[in-house]
């Protein structure tokens, strides 16, 4: 319950700043601050149980019938990335409350913030599948909400609906996956009996399936490769944005997930092979974008993409060293990449551009921020003594001493990838910091104690962390590994491996890095064509797609009423005929009882129906057909009379009557008839039959169908006892069938309002 | 469509409509009758009206939107199924007063879901009459 209470705290606390934040942002902030210090301190008490090896499962009954409960699960993995977002979530919250100061609509922005966070939360705890996936989705919204926040521009709107159609398309794959391990369980979509159940899921033929589906979950969300373009889009996004949840939260969604379920899924061969091909593809292909790009966000969009890459092909590559090396790159890159996105945000907010070859002289300008980047590009590029060092260490360590083959080729992507990292980090530091240039006699400052201490503090924690891996932070990642791959906790951190070859290894690639740097004219040539580019593909899709829809539409549309209804019955009939014939309804059909018994006055009121119907068909006038049709419902409403339906009969008579009214109403405004001729008309004579003949024989074959169910004498017999009524008709109306007759007012009244909107609507008038 | 008989009679006629489908309601749940059938009887004098009077006299006369009279009704059909959960029931589970009153005689939330059922065919016959009167 609590932890539901929390998640729930802060999305409400999103609602409330969507409300007042604008009017009142110094209390609004202290509020959510003083929430967020308290949910991270109710998870750092979990710490105590949960770094003994304890799990902490919470229950709340949600849809008890379908055995489906809102479960929240504590354990290494969700206790670190709770920490996570709500760590990283204060502290962009407090750099947020002074970076978008300006900016209109700020409560807005907070409110999806919030809501984001909450999700985000909701997510990492979540135990039950379909409470993962309810708040997945969340995360996928809340994130088109924020990128597409600067709604006045184009380019935003454009890259918001990119990332929801990818990341939301991704996450219905993900649904259909997990029904698959449903299926395979039936365990309720809860995650501890799925994950305790492996060999179950892998005999039940469904394995395969359900690791496509879920990985396409996971690689739309984490922007692999080939669906990696959102996320260097979504840099349209405010910056506190891309800080937060394109580069430590959001996108670490899908590693959550591979994370999660890698217990499940680590014997089969396709979900090695799969995550890590995409992995090793978008980790190469990201690094070698990032330097090319001159934008600072956009470079730093195109490392988080190459870095989540490098996690995926960990996962890809499996065993307990890999999964160790990924659970502290996780961390590594977090800290780093979001002081780096934030300092990003700092260099725009002051100097008012965040392209590289426009700014220059920083390092004195602005001290505090020079060594925050300092600190967080040398942990991106692997300098001894910080976290990101540690980090490589242990990648190049678990590659090297694999036993499967591929990993050498990891191994040479990583080495690249690692390069290609410095030699960003190179250009940055010294093109943007330390190069005398433009901005030499610019005036300008160091921004506010918010926007600069945020990012300090990852900074300085990236730092000490590196420093002291052994007792800062191994106690925790220590179980989060464990949960990854279901052993044991092994993991030992420490800064100094010793002298040999992963060491190197790791001393080659900053060399080769910085040899990189000096090649970065002629490595920013080589550019590929227009056509191979995946945002080029997306935009082809959907216009492919808008184009094939319009074309639908027109052939659907076409405006005649007459072909609506045609298309209407004749799609109606051919149905229930179909279903009748798979039914065998026919071979038990007898005419007999049809035949029975029949008397002169039913055989006049046939008589009449027929007539009118074949009298249809010469009119001219409107008006005559309507009356003619007011024949046709008067004699099958005498009908009724004679059957004893005098319910029934009443209603007919009255809705006949109303019908003649209302087609009265109407029928000067109607235009002419179009079909002419007695022959254009005749063309809808097989339809017409087709759809009687299909109601008749309906009928009839419910008449004798009624008959064997005995529904029609339970009614009769209960209607006084249990609905207190003699009139049958009425008590199944209001009590037997209640329900049946509240969705039929409803649709009433929708009717209605489309009537209201039709007649209404006026489309010469714009205002209208 | 001004025509003096009609306009007379409907003075007289209006409350005669409105008590038999009154008395349709009532008589519904043992005899033939009921909300639906009711709610159209109801509806045919302010039809007339509107006919003969034109839209925006029976807009005057008629001061009440047809809209919120179908929403009232759909409402209030809604509201009469949850009786029954709040004893703990399936939703629209029928529930009624033990002893039958006297003069109103036997009281249960069918009756509620009923005049809903009336009230949302009134307003939904007389809002398309009243759109398709106005010109």
């Amino acid at each position: 319950m609590t932890i539901l209470s929390c998640i729930l705290a802060v999305i409400l606390a999103g609602f409330l700043s969507a409300f007042f934040y604008d009017r009142h942002r110094n209390i609004v902030l202290s509020v959510v601050s003083l929430l967020f210090l308290g949910i991270i301190a109710y998870f750092s008490s979990l710490a105590g149980p949960v770094l003994d090896g304890a799990t902490i499962v919470q229950e709340v009954i949600w849809v008890d019938t379908l055995n489906i409960q809102l479960t929240f699960l504590v354990d290494g993995l969700s206790l670190f990335f709770a920490l996570l977002v709500t760590i990283f979530g204060l502290l962009i919250f407090l750099y947020a409350h002074r970076y978008m100061e300006d900016s209109p609509q700020i409560n807005r922005f907070a409110g999806y913030l919030l809501l984001f966070s909450g999700s985000m939360l909701g997510l990492v705890l979540s135990a039950n599948l379909i409470g993962l996936f309810v708040f997945w989705e969340l995360t996928s919204l809340s994130s088109f909400l924020l990128i597409g926040f600067k709604h006045q521009d184009e380019e935003s709107r454009r890259s918001a609906r990119q990332a929801l159609l990818i990341t939301a398309g991704g996450g219905l794959a993900l649904m259909a996956g997990f029904i698959l391990l449903e299926i395979a369980t039936g365990s309720g979509y809860n995650l501890t009996e799925i994950l305790s159940q492996p060999e179950v899921v892998a005999d039940s033929g469904l394995q395969s399936a359900a690791i496509i589906l879920i990985a396409l979950g996971a690689l739309t969300k984490s922007a692999q490769f080939p669906f990696h373009f959102w996320l260097p889009n979504a840099m349209a996004a405010p910056t506190p944005v891309s800080a937060y949840l394109h580069s430590a939260t959001m996108v670490k969604a899908g590693v959550y997930l591979i994370f999660r379920l890698n217990p499940l899924f680590q014997e089969a061969a396709l979900w090695h092979h799969l995550l890590g091909a995409a992995g090793a593809l978008t980790m190469t292909w990201g690094a070698l974008k990032a330097f090319q790009e001159d934008d600072l966000k956009r470079i730093l969009a195109y490392t988080t993409v190459s870095a989540l890459g490098i996690l995926f092909m960990m996962i890809g590559l499996g065993g307990e060293a890999a999964v160790h090396a990924a659970m502290v790159y996780v961390l590594a890159h977090a800290l780093y990449k979001c002081a780096l996105f934030m300092t990003a945000g700092n260099i725009d907010h002051q100097t008012g551009t965040r392209r590289i070859s426009q700014l220059s002289d920083l390092r004195r300008k602005m001290p505090v921020t020079t060594v925050t980047v300092a600190l967080a590009l040398a942990s991106m590029a692997g300098v001894i003594p910080l976290l990101g060092f540690v980090g490589k260490e242990l990648l190049y360590d678990a590659l090297y001493h694999a036993a499967d083959p591929i990993a050498m080729v990891y191994l040479a992507l990583l080495f690249l990838a690692g390069a290609l990292f410095t030699a960003v980090s190179v250009d940055i530091l010294y093109n943007a910091f330390f190069k005398t240039g433009k901005l030499q006699d610019h005036p300008i400052k160091e921004g506010h104690l918010m926007l600069i201490l945020p990012p300090l503090l990852l900074a300085v924690a990236s730092l000490l962390t590196g420093i002291a891996p052994g007792w800062t932070i191994a106690p925790l990642l220590k179980w989060s590994a464990a949960n990854i791959h279901g052993f044991a906790p092994t993991m030992k951190l420490k800064l100094w491996h010793g002298f040999n070859l992963v060491f190197l290894l790791s001393l080659a690639t900053l060399l080769a890095g910085v040899g990189l740097y000096f090649l970065r004219n002629w490595v920013r040539q080589a550019q590929k064509p227009s056509w191979a580019s995946a945002d080029f593909l997306y935009d082809q899709v959907i216009a492919g797609s808008e184009s094939v829809a319009q074309y639908t539409t027109g052939k659907i549309q076409n405006g005649y009423l007459r072909k609506y209804i045609a298309t209407v019955i004749v799609t109606f009939s051919l149905l229930l005929l179909v279903a009748m014939v798979h039914g065998q309804v026919f071979q038990s059909l007898s005419m007999a009882p049809l035949l029975k018994g029949i008397q002169i006055y039913e055989l006049v009121i046939l008589a009449l129906i027929v007539l009118a119907t074949g009298f249809l068909f010469r009119v001219r006038s409107r008006l005559i057909v309507t009356a003619t049709f007011g024949i046709i419902g008067y004699s099958i409403a005498l009908g009724y009379t004679l059957f004893s339906a005098p319910d029934v009969a009443i209603t007919q008579f009255l809705a006949e009557t109303l019908t003649l009214i209302l087609l009265i109403l109407i029928i000067h405004r109607l235009p002419s008839y179009t079909l002419e001729t007695s022959i254009a008309r005749l063309k809808y004579l097989p339809m017409a039959i087709l759809f009687g003949a299909t109601m008749a024989v309906t009928a009839y074959v419910m008449l004798l169908q009624e008959k064997e169910t005995g529904s029609q004498v339970y009614f009769l017999e209960q209607s006084i006892p249990k609905g207190k009524g003699q009139n049958a008709v009425n008590v199944i109306l209001v009590d037997f069938r209640a329900l049946d007759t509240l969705g039929e007012i409803t649709v009433l009244t929708v009717t209605m309002i489309g009537i209201i909107a039709l007649l209404k609507f006026k489309p010469n008038n714009k205002k209208a | 469509m001004k025509t003096l008989i009609l306009a007379t009679l409907l003075r007289l006629l209006t409350p005669l409509f409105i008590s038999f489908a009154l008395y349709m309601f009532f008589r519904g749940h043992d005899k033939p009758g009921g909300g639906f059938i009711a709610g159209l009887i109801a509806s045919i004098p302010f039809m007339l009206h509107a006919m003969v009077f034109g839209y925006e006299r029976t807009r005057q006369v008629f001061r009440i939107k047809p809209t919120m009279l179908a929403a009232l009704g759909l409402f209030m059909a809604l509201l009469s199924g949850f009786f029954a959960v709040l004893k703990g029931e399936p939703y629209l589970t029928s529930t009624w007063v033990s002893q039958p009153l006297p003069l109103v005689g036997k009281i249960g939330t069918p009756i509620f879901f009923d005049f809903g059922v009336l009230l949302v065919v009134f307003g939904v016959v007389l809002q398309i009459t009243f759109l398709l009167t106005e010109e």
